[in-house]
């Protein structure tokens, strides 16, 4: 459901969802693999949206598991938002909930800035 | 009628039948308010198929899309229980709800971003009948 590509810069874990919806029908999965990244160590992700084309409430709230869970002790980070998407985003506040950036390029430079 | 579609009570098959009801309306609202058919009406289904799998019913949930004089209508029928007549009542708007809840966002998106929402429950048939108007709220 997602590929993960870690070693990015000052620790970052780059997530493609290999989704092109993002739902009830598959939240809870896509949640459980974040988590699991999460108990691997990996805890500064970036979660490249720009492959999905649409989220609805749980993709929402998969996306906001994974930040309670993470808390104080790394950062989950989000760019690539068009579209649907990035009016979900901006309807339910997570664009102020999550740092979001306009490219993967553009959030690795501000996550290398503060490592 | 535009579009019409019975629908599993399985959330995946509302994945396959969302981007066909937007295609078939396409025509008739600009991007910004397709989108927001399709966000509400992936709450309204995705609480259809949760209603029905809590009824226990198998049948199907039917889905109809339509146009009249300046909107678009759609309509949304289960075959569980009958729901909450109240549900769509006094909902805080999806910017007041606190931002690091998990669920629950469902009917204040619904009730935020269609022009009309109509619901009419019993016992076997729940009807849920949401309007958007062309060149409508953004």
């Amino acid at each position: 459901m997602i590929k993960a590509l870690p070693g990015i810069g000052e620790g970052i874990c780059v997530i493609e969802p290999r989704l092109e919806r993002l739902t009830a029908a598959n939240a809870t999965g896509f949640r459980d693999e974040l988590l699991a990244l999460l108990e691997k160590g990996e805890d500064r992700l970036l979660v490249d949206m720009s492959g999905v084309e649409f989220v609805d409430s749980s993709g929402i709230g998969a996306m906001v598991g994974v930040l309670k869970r993470i808390g104080n002790r790394g950062e989950i980070a989000i760019c690539g938002l068009s579209g649907s998407v990035q009016k979900m985003f901006g309807i339910t506040r997570m664009d102020r909930v999550f740092a979001v950036y306009r490219d993967r390029d553009t959030a690795i430079a501000a996550m290398n800035e503060r490592a | 009628m535009i579009y019409s579609a019975d629908i599993k009570p399985d959330q995946v098959e509302i994945d396959h039948v969302l981007p066909k009801l937007r295609l078939a309306l396409s025509p008739l609202l600009d991007a910004d308010r397709l989108d927001c058919v399709e966000i509400v009406l992936a709450e309204a289904l995705t609480n259809a198929v949760k209603h029905a799998q809590s009824s226990g019913t198998p049948e199907a949930i039917h889905l109809t899309a339509g146009r009249e004089a300046d909107h678009v209508w759609v309509e949304i029928v289960d075959a569980g229980n009958r729901s909450p007549g109240d549900l769509y009542d006094d909902l805080a708007a999806p910017d007041e709800l606190d931002p690091m809840q998990v669920d629950g966002r469902g009917l204040s998106l619904i009730a935020a971003l269609a022009d009309h929402v109509e619901f009419e429950p019993a016992e076997g048939s729940n009807r849920l009948r949401l309007r958007f108007d062309q060149g409508g709220r953004a």
